[in-house]
This record gives structure tokens, C-alpha cells and sequence, in this order.
């Protein structure tokens, strides 16, 4: 292969790369400036130790995650663009979010989700993030269950923040936080069904896929059209570069299909069956259902006889609330109406979870809807966020 | 994985066993012995669901006792058919040739599909269900079913309409009740309602489908050693994975019955062989019993497998009785409101979506990424546009064109519902476009699989293997 065509290859690779990582050729390739910040130096609200240089957190706050703060002294956020944050045997149940506070307006906290980064260091370029401007005054991090796919009370695990770094403006920088979203840890998500990429929250870069299609394609036109080995050889090469592409990106899924599992296994491989159904990230929900059925019980009624409305804040709460009441003979409200719910259609049951409390009448016992409309009625259950409530004259469902 | 579990996977194994050997007999090929690995899990799963469907009556502890007898006659009707059939068609008995050994690192590709399965097999059994459409849509019936018996789902009106007190309803109440039945059958098998033993179908599919779609490569003229290649790019497909792992959508099973019903037909049209035909046959027949796209596909296969057949001048008077029929099959659906039309009216005006518009440039775009950028392919979409400028002269063989010609239409008919319609709000929130677009991806991996067939790559001697 002639010199100058690898020369060629090489370069359009580099540019695609460049193109890919959106970096600027007005910056330094190294940077000129860092504010190193020890793990040491931050404080965590509980469950804090200081070990040498890191700070070591063991147990959860009472929101099953922590929060590690520490002030800052930054006059301008739009020369520290780079983040880079170290930390150790963090969970693959955990989120992360950087928080910070801004001198313009100190009572707010603002934050940005961070990718966990493959091995100990991620960066992140908040150059991108409309909120990074101005003097910050104080910087931390938040380490949460992941939502959705983890039952909170089974994500903590001990974990170690070693450091974190502000960069000045560089190429350096611009490729490290590139390289931690292309090889980030990520969790399940609802969204992970339909499309990966998007499943992880918001897309800081751009499609590693569409790089090598193009770095492919343009490697494909060079030694198509330069080389001057035989129509075997070239597709020799380009056989060896597409299996190679291909396993390179199913490497990276792999191993993003590795760290999904080992949230799963870690919350869900010491459990027994029965058990793994009750030890869902909408505990609540699955807990206010099996309160239904039962106070559906002392009252006289079969649960899976008698015609339960529910309604709930949003469509996936109120879907959850019908699955885990199953089988009981519910309808979504936002299905079925009120329909013919009158005195002559019988006792009809209306279970409700995060909703604003309906206009219930207790001294008339009626329940007033929002169309003048008002129904008799009985309140079963009056534990906020779950209400429940009889509707239809007395006597035996 | 329990015992009850165990018996009821092989039970429907078996039953889908059966109907393979009494369609096509005893496979005597490496490709058909793959095939119908893959094909007898599908249809035996399946037919597991049908037959559990007879059984209305009983609740979910009692339905895989009940169902038994029947599998068992059935199974043992199929067997006989099988046994007559073995006597009455004699197949040449020639020796098999030597068979071309695998090259020694093509073993990783084995071990790299079979460690996938491992893991996606070990994330469905440990995870309760836990996708949107899974639990809203098939697990809802199924576990009321379990609980009840398979009481009816009715339209909200009919259910404040109805005295009876069994009547249920749900948001997904005119889905077809097939995949429900699936489950309702391996909870039974499992003796409760247990998540993780439902979801172990997922797997076991997403296993059948690699490898009856190595199977029917090979048959179709396909290396072994470009077979196991594709079918570890087809298990290495992320999204794929995904759907195998995370169990519970009906995705994978449209895809996998889809595939098993073009590569069957293809292989009709290829070698002559009307038991494949059959295969094909059962596998479309059971499309809309999965999900109302499914329907639609099958409408699209059928359609061209009719066209191929009608002789080149009287096409264009087949298109117009189909057209007609097509007009017919609305006409009947809208006297008699059957739901599909409903579903396809709501979808087509927009009275399912909501929120803002979506430019269409946009829709477009999301759809286009969805193939070619996001993680959710590989780079399948850009490798088969490659292959198929490459090697554009193998369209004019009869197979490959049609098969091209089919996943075209399917796409196209995908970016119309996409871009053209209200759904493209789907679309642009990537909800829903990758999922359909995976009822096609193994029939994408085909496709190469038949434009690369006869490359002559470079340090390969041909294959002289038995398909």
C-alpha cells in the first residue's frame, strides 16, 4: 500500500475523529490551567469518613443515596469547562449528578447528570450546559439510586470519591469527555425497549456509529480508487476493517449490557422469586394496590368482582396501579369515564394514588366531580397519596 | 428454574417438534436440523398458547394439568401424521458428504452467542417484568388470567354495558390475547404467577431465532462458516438483546414468526419443497394473532407470494382484485367494527397521540437515526446498503430480489406511518420506530446473507458441506 495512502487514511480518520469530537483548533491541545480538588476536601451530609486523600462514604442519607459538597472559588465558570471527577466502587445501582451553586443566585441548586465513567476518571464538558456561567461558589455531587430500573432500598453500596478537577479549555479535555460518554456505564431505563442512546438521558455526543459508517465508507473510496493491489486484497481489508468495527461496538455493548446486569444481579440474585416481585422501584404503588384489595375485602366486596375506577398522577402510575391491583376488575379511568356510574348502576369503587383529593363531602357523603356532577359516596381509605372510596347506595356489592 | 417450568418448555418444544417432522420430516441437514431447532421452539411455544386458549374455564394453577391431555393428543396426532408421512414420502437415501469442518476461531463466534444467551437468559429470569407495553399491555391479561380464568376483555362501553361481573377491561383491550396465552401457559407450568418464569420465553426465543434463521441461510445456499457469521452478527444486534433480556414485548415474536415465514417461503421458491411452504403458511397465519402489525405484515407477505405466483401478464389484474380485496377486507371490518380498523383510524387521525406536532423533516430524521446512528443496530443498515450497491446485479435473482423487494415495502410502509401520519410523534420521542423496525432486522441480515452467498472471498475455498 502506497505511503501517501496510508498518509490519507490516517488523516481522514484523525479529521472524522476531530469532526466527531467537536473539537475547536483555536484550543491548546493539553490544558493550560487545573483546580485540583481532593476527595478529602469534600463533606458528605452522613456517612463520611476522610481516608487519606479521598473520602470515603459508607452509609446512605435517608434518601438511600449522598450528597458530597464542598465551596469553591471559581470567578469564571467559562474557563473551567472540563470536569473530571474520580471515584471508586460506585455501585452500578447508583446515579451520579454533579450540583453546584452559582454567586448570582446562591439559594439555588443547580445540577447535571454525570455518565459513570469505565474505569475510575470521567469527564464532562459543561461548556455544554446553558447553567455553567458566572462565579460558582460551591460544587458537589450526588449519588442516588437509579431511577426506574433499581428498588431504592437495595442500590447503596459503600464508595470512594478520590478527587475531582476543573480543566481549562483543550483538545485534551474536549476527548476525555467524549470518550466517557461513548464508554460510559449505563442502567435500564423504560426507554431502553425502544432505542439505546437516547435510553441514557441527554445525548452530550455525537454517534459513535455514524463515525465508523464514515471512517468506513471513506476507507472503502481510497482503497477503491487508489490502491493498486488486486480486487482480493482490498476485499481482504475491507472485510478485516468492518469485522473489526463491528466488534468494537459490540465490545462497547457488551460491556454496557455487563453493567446493566450487574445492577440486576446485585439487587435482584439474593432474592427469591416471590420476593423479586415485591422488591420493585414503585414499591409504593405495588404497596397502596395490596391496601386496596384488602380494605375492597372488608368491605364485603370481591376485588376481582366489583368495578374499581383508578386514576393516578400520570398515565405510567396509573397503568402500574392497574397491574399490581390485578387481577382485579379495574378501569383506568382515562380509558372508561365515569361512564354509567349512577345510583342505578350499583356500587362502583374509585381508587386513586397521587392525585389531588377529590372534592369529597364528608358531611353529605358525596363525592363531587368535576363536571357539578355528585355522586354518594363512602371513603374507605384516606391515607395520602392513596385515597379510596365507595360510590353507590349501601348495602352488600 | 423449576421442574413444572422445565416440563412445560419441553412440552412445547415437543409439540412444536412434532409439527415440524410432520410438515417436513426428519431433518437430515445440518440447515435443517438448525432450522428446526428454531422453528419448533417458535411454533411450539405458540401452539402452547393456542390450545391453553380452549381452556377458558380454568385458572392459571389448573390450566397446565388441563392443557396437558390435550398437548399430548395433539402432539400425538402430529407424530402419526409424521409417521405416515415418513412412509409415504421416501427421500433419496444417499450418503451425506463429509462435512466441511469449521475453522478453529470460527468456535468463538459459538461461544460468544452462547455467553449472550447466558446473560440475557439470566436478566430475564432475575428481573420482574418491568417494561412499559409488558406489563400494560400482555402480562395484565395474563396474570388476571391466572387468577380467574381467561375472562373476557370487553370496550369500555360494553363493560359499564355488562352484567357480567367476570368482564374486564384495559387499555389494551382489543390487543390480541395470543402472547398472554403464552404466558398464562409457562405460569402454569411454573405453578404461580412468576415473572421470571414467563419472561424465560424471551431467551429461548431470541435463541430460536438465531438459529432458525442459520438453519434456513444454509439451506439457502449459505457457507456454514458465513451461517455462523451472520448469526453471531444477528445475536451480537443490541436491541435485539435488549428485547430477549428485558422480556415481555411482543416485538421479537413478530419478528421471529415474520422471519420463519419469508426464509420458509423463500426456500419454497427456491427448491420446490411444499412442506416448506406449510412452514411458511403457519408461521404468517400466526402473525396477527401476535400483534395487529403483524397482521399487516402478513397481508404484505401473502400479497406478494400471490403476485409471484400469477402468471407476468395477468400482474396488473391481480393488483386489482387485490386492491379490491383489500377495499373488501375495510368494507367488512367497518360493517362488522371490527377493532384493527378502529385501531388503524385512531392511528392514521391522530386520536391516539398527543402533544405538539412534529415536522416531518424532523420525524425523518429520528427514523434515520434510529437506524443508522443510535447503538441500536450495529452497523447493519449501512453494511446492507453497502452490499446491496455492491452486489446490485444479484436483485434480478428471483429469491433475493423478492426478499429485498418485501423488506423495501416494509420499511417504506414503517417511514410512511412515521413521517406521514400523527405517529410521527412516536417517532420523534423514539418510542416506537425501533421496535418496529426489529420485526425486519433479521430479514435485513438475510438479505446480505443471500447477496454475499456466492462472493468468492479471497483464501476461501467453496463449500462443499450438506445445507
Amino acid at each position: 500500500m502506497p505511503r501517501t495512502l496510508v498518509i490519507a487514511l490516517v488523516a481522514v480518520w484523525l479529521l472524522l475523529i476531530g469532526i466527531f469530537a467537536e473539537i475547536s483548533p483555536f484550543q491548546s491541545p493539553w490544558p493550560q490551567q487545573r483546580y485540583v480538588l481532593e476527595g478529602a476536601g469534600f463533606a458528605a451530609l452522613s456517612g463520611g469518613q476522610i481516608d487519606d486523600d479521598a473520602l470515603a462514604v459508607d452509609s446512605a442519607d435517608e434518601n438511600q443515596g449522598a450528597l458530597l459538597v464542598r465551596s469553591v472559588e471559581i470567578a469564571d465558570a467559562a474557563d473551567w469547562p472540563v470536569l473530571r471527577y474520580r471515584f471508586e466502587s460506585l455501585a452500578p445501582t447508583l446515579e451520579l449528578a454533579l450540583v453546584y451553586r452559582r454567586a448570582d443566585s446562591p439559594s439555588d441548586v443547580r445540577t447535571v447528570v454525570l455518565t459513570r465513567p469505565r474505569g475510575g476518571t470521567g469527564s464532562v464538558d459543561l461548556s455544554r450546559e446553558k447553567e455553567w456561567q458566572g462565579a460558582i461558589t460551591e460544587i458537589g455531587f450526588a449519588v442516588y439510586p437509579v431511577a426506574q430500573s433499581v428498588p431504592a432500598q437495595h442500590a447503596f453500596r459503600p464508595f470512594r470519591l478520590n478527587g475531582a478537577e476543573f480543566w481549562s479549555p483543550s483538545w485534551a479535555g474536549r476527548i476525555a469527555s467524549v470518550s466517557t460518554e461513548w464508554s460510559g456505564r449505563r442502567s435500564w431505563s423504560l426507554m431502553s425497549i425502544s432505542a439505546l442512546g437516547p435510553d441514557s438521558g441527554a445525548v452530550r455526543a455525537r454517534s459513535p456509529v455514524l463515525l465508523l459508517t464514515l471512517g468506513l465508507t471513506f476507507t472503502l473510496v481510497l482503497l477503491t480508487q487508489f490502491t493498486p493491489t488486486t480486487p482480493a486484497r482490498t476485499l481482504r481489508v475491507i472485510a478485516i476493517t468492518v469485522a473489526a468495527a463491528w466488534l468494537l461496538l459490540d465490545l462497547r455493548w457488551s460491556l454496557s449490557f455487563a453493567d446493566r446486569h450487574a445492577a440486576t444481579r446485585q439487587v435482584y440474585a439474593p432474592l427469591t422469586w416471590p420476593q423479586r416481585q415485591e422488591q420493585l422501584a414503585d414499591a409504593d404503588v405495588l404497596s397502596a394496590a395490596q391496601s386496596v384489595r384488602q380494605a375492597l375485602r372488608d368491605d364485603g366486596a370481591d376485588p376481582d368482582r366489583v368495578r374499581l375506577l383508578v386514576d393516578a398522577a400520570s398515565d405510567f402510575v396509573r397503568a402500574r396501579f392497574v397491574y399490581h391491583l390485578a387481577p382485579a376488575r379495574t378501569a383506568p379511568l382515562n380509558l372508561t369515564g365515569w361512564g354509567a356510574v349512577t345510583p342505578q348502576a350499583g356500587v362502583v369503587y374509585f381508587a386513586t394514588f397521587e392525585q389531588p383529593e377529590p372534592m369529597f363531602d364528608a358531611a353529605e357523603s358525596r363525592l363531587r366531580l368535576d363536571f357539578g356532577f355528585s355522586l354518594p359516596a363512602r371513603q374507605l381509605i384516606d391515607a395520602p397519596p392513596l385515597r379510596l372510596y365507595r360510590i353507590g347506595p349501601e348495602g352488600t356489592p | 428454574m423449576s421442574a413444572g417450568l422445565l416440563l412445560g418448555l419441553l412440552c412445547s418444544f415437543a409439540l412444536g417438534a412434532a409439527l415440524w417432522l410432520a410438515i417436513a420430516g426428519w431433518p437430515r441437514r445440518a440447515g435443517d436440523r438448525l432450522a428446526a431447532i428454531g422453528y419448533s421452539l417458535l411454533l411450539g411455544m405458540l401452539g402452547s398458547g393456542l390450545l391453553v386458549g380452549l381452556q377458558r374455564a380454568v385458572p392459571g394453577d389448573r390450566i397446565f394439568l388441563a392443557t396437558l391431555p390435550v398437548l399430548g393428543a395433539v402432539g400425538a396426532a402430529l407424530l402419526g401424521l409424521a409417521y405416515w408421512r415418513s412412509r409415504r414420502i421416501v427421500s433419496p437415501v444417499a450418503a451425506p458428504p463429509a462435512e466441511a469442518s469449521l475453522p478453529r476461531w470460527s468456535w468463538l463466534l459459538l461461544a460468544l452467542i452462547a455467553l449472550r444467551f447466558a446473560f440475557v437468559l439470566d436478566e430475564a429470569v432475575l428481573r420482574p417484568v418491568f417494561a412499559w407495553d409488558a406489563w400494560n399491555a400482555w402480562s395484565l391479561k395474563a396474570k388476571t388470567w391466572f387468577g380467574l380464568g381467561q375472562v373476557p376483555y370487553l370496550e369500555p362501553v360494553a363493560w359499564w354495558q355488562s352484567a357480567d361481573s367476570a368482564a374486564h377491561t384495559a387499555l389494551a383491550w382489543r390487543y390480541p390475547g395470543l402472547l398472554s396465552r403464552v404466558e398464562l401457559w409457562l405460569a402454569g407450568a411454573a405453578g404461580a404467577w412468576n415473572e421470571g418464569a414467563v419472561a424465560t420465553a424471551w431467551p429461548l426465543l431470541w435463541l430460536a431465532l438465531v438459529a432458525g434463521c442459520a438453519g434456513q441461510w444454509m439451506a439457502l445456499g449459505v457457507s456454514r462458516l458465513g451461517s455462523l457469521i451472520l448469526a453471531f452478527m444477528l445475536a451480537s444486534l443490541p436491541l435485539l438483546s435488549v428485547h430477549a433480556g428485558l422480556a415481555g414485548y411482543a416485538d421479537l415474536w413478530v419478528s421471529a414468526a415474520l422471519t420463519f415465514a419469508v426464509l420458509a417461503w423463500l426456500r419454497w421458491l427456491q427448491d420446490g419443497d411444499r412442506s416448506q411452504l406449510l412452514l411458511a403458511l403457519c408461521c404468517a397465519a400466526l402473525l396477527p394473532l401476535l400483534k395487529f402489525e403483524g397482521a399487516i405484515w402478513a397481508l404484505l407477505l401473502v400479497g406478494l407470494a400471490m403476485l409471484v405466483q400469477v402468471p407476468a401478464r395477468w400482474r396488473w389484474v391481480g393488483l386489482g382484485v387485490a386492491a379490491l380485496l383489500a377495499l373488501a377486507v375495510v368494507l367488512v371490518s367497518w360493517f362488522l367494527h371490527l377493532p384493527w380498523l378502529a385501531l388503524v383510524a385512531e392511528t392514521i387521525s391522530g386520536a391516539t397521540t398527543s402533544g405538539s406536532e412534529v415536522s416531518r423533516i424532523a420525524a425523518a430524521v429520528a427514523f434515520f437515526n434510529g437506524l443508522f446512528g443510535q447503538n441500536n443496530w450495529h452497523l447493519l443498515w449501512p453494511l446492507l446498503v453497502a452490499c446491496l450497491i455492491w452486489q446490485r446485479k444479484r436483485l434480478r435473482q428471483r429469491e433475493i430480489g423478492l426478499l429485498a423487494l418485501l423488506l423495501g415495502g416494509g420499511l417504506a410502509a414503517l417511514f410512511c406511518l412515521f413521517v406521514f401520519t400523527p405517529a410521527a410523534k412516536w417517532a420523534a420521542s423514539e418510542t416506537a420506530t425501533n421496535r418496529l423496525v426489529l420485526h425486519w432486522v433479521p430479514l435485513a441480515l438475510s438479505l446480505l446473507a443471500l447477496l454475499l452467498r456466492d462472493v468468492q472471498w479471497p483464501g476461501r475455498r467453496p463449500d462443499a458441506s450438506p445445507r
